[in-house]
């Protein structure tokens, strides 16, 4: 990229933490950035090292893989083992576990399950088998939509029948809405999702500002780019404003992409309830196809389980994605559940809150603000934890 | 000094998962094939700028104007986002701008 160096000038960070300092003055604030992308560059560029230790950034729901149910995926196997399907996904989905085993392992035993890069390129497997039934697995926010419903619109116009969309699209706003609702919740201001916004431009988010008086400022993902909109969070609560305000501009336009919204309305419609993994069922927060898309529906296609899966009474992943606990404060964390045997899906996807600070060494930072006992830094962070 | 371990969730070389992260990436526009709504790109290593994917293609279709040399951002093989040309809204308010 060729602006990169712009976006991680370590001088220009230590002023704008500086000034974060000044102007929070002391006050313990914490501010949730919603999106997993952001969650991996704060711990890729140990951003909360440089920050004034005042300053708290919860990780919120904003990795798709980690907030969908055991139950869905456990359709999506059943769905991938039926006869004469090719069942498609997006590589990260391959190893996420449902309640008794993964879309890995029913490859593993003979389902043809494969992973691409776009829907369109399951679209392709489909003109390529004509024979075979072939499922996309859509899950994703409203930058991952726009995708599946430009597939949608692709297939009605070449008639494709041996095509489906086993669709899983949850939305950010209903989330935020919830999390804002949530009684353990206390919070100072949000990072918005850059590329979300990108998609559904600012106005969603109006009512943040205006009915919960909390600042969001919409922000991209480079290291300065966060520490940005972290400044400017601050310096609203500080001139006790509570605004939207957009830190991505070089990206995100106040209308956003009309032509993708016009592309999800034609093809998708809200659910009345989605059950997000960690925050329970919230209404309209997910979408299905329209019913003029039932012929792409492979919820009518195929027969689902559709069986709730609790989860694992040990994960307390619901109270990390509302930012109620830190991972490291998990019973599991680093023992039972790591990146290699995960129980939860915070720590599956490595946008996971749990997974970034495993694999970012986040966790000796946080032992040694609360005085746990301070492990190396220096040291591989896999041998630190495994040996703790 | 960090160890990455394989997580569950595979991910790219900059170490993240695009699907998860939500994120779009930066490619540059070769050429376009306007009866398919599609245009052949490149893309950069964000961490270092080598080109990593050449003649990849990406869907155009959510975009009102492309041309070759444009910067698009792309999520899921679709572009949703051209980093080169204005969109009519914001060309429709420099205009009334202007009027005001
Ligand atoms: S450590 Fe594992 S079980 Fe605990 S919150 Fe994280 S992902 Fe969930």
């Amino acid at each position: 990229m060729k602006f990169v160096d712009e976006f991680r000038d370590g001088d220009l960070a230590r002023r704008l933490c500086s000034e974060i300092d000044r102007l929070s003055r002391g006050q313990s604030l914490k501010i949730m950035e919603i999106c997993g992308g952001h969650t991996h560059t704060i711990y890729k560029h140990g951003i909360e090292d440089v920050l004034p230790p005042n300053i708290d950034m919860v990780h919120g729901p904003g990795c798709p893989v980690c907030v969908l149910p055991m139950g869905r995926i456990d359709d999506a196997i059943a769905i991938a083992r039926q006869p004469g399907v090719i069942f498609v996904t997006f590589g990260d989905m391959m190893r996420v576990p449902g309640s008794k085993s993964s879309l890995l392992d029913a490859r593993a035993e003979g389902a043809d399950v494969r992973f691409v890069y776009s829907p369109l390129d399951a679209l392709k497997i489909a003109h390529q088998n004509p024979d075979k039934q072939v499922v996309f697995f859509a899950i994703g926010f409203e930058t991952t939509a726009p995708s599946t419903a430009v597939t949608l619109l692709r297939a009605q116009a070449e008639k494709i029948k041996n095509f489906s969309v086993f669709c899983n699209h949850v939305l950010v706003i209903p989330a935020i809405q919830a999390i804002l609702d949530s009684p353990d919740m206390r919070l100072d201001g949000f990072l918005g999702p850059g590329h979300v916004c990108m998609v559904i431009g600012m106005r969603p988010f109006a009512f943040v500002a205006r009915d919960y008086r909390k600042p969001v400022v919409l922000s991209g993902f480079e290291p300065l780019d966060i520490i940005q909109s972290v400044y400017m969070t601050v310096k609203q609560l500080d001139e006790g404003r509570r605004e939207v305000e957009n830190q991505y501009a070089r990206v995100v336009r106040p209308e956003g992409n009309l032509k993708a919204l016009e592309a999800m309305e034609k093809t998708m419609e809200g659910r009345p309830f989605f059950e997000w993994r960690g925050l329970g069922f919230i209404s309209h927060s997910a979408l299905k196809l329209r019913p003029e898309f039932a012929e792409w529906d492979a919820e009518k296609r195929f027969e689902v389980p559709g069986i709730r899966v609790a989860d694992p009474p040990a994960c307390q992943c619901g109270e990390v994605l509302k930012g109620a606990i830190k991972p490291w404060e998990c019973k599991v964390f680093g023992t039972a559940c790591t990146p290699e045997t995960p129980i939860g899906t915070c720590m599956v996807s490595s946008e996971g809150a749990c997974a970034a600070y495993f694999n970012y060494g986040r966790f000796s930072l946080a032992a040694q603000r609360n005085r746990l006992p301070v492990i190396d830094l220096t040291a591989p962070t896999g041998a630190n934890l495994k040996d703790s | 000094m960090t160890t990455q371990l394989d997580p569950a969730c595979p991910s790219d070389s900059a170490g993240h998962c695009v699907t998860c992260a939500d994120e779009a990436r930066s490619v540059l526009v070769v050429s376009l094939d306007p009866a398919m709504g599609m245009a052949l790109v490149t893309a950069q290593e964000p961490e270092t700028g080598e080109e990593i994917e050449d003649g990849s293609e990406v869907d155009i279709s959510l975009l009102e104007e492309v041309g070759p040399g444009d910067i698009l951002l792309v999520h899921g093989g679709v572009a949703l986002s051209n980093q080169t040309r204005p969109t009519g809204v914001e060309l429709y308010e420099r205009g009334r701008d202007k009027q005001i």
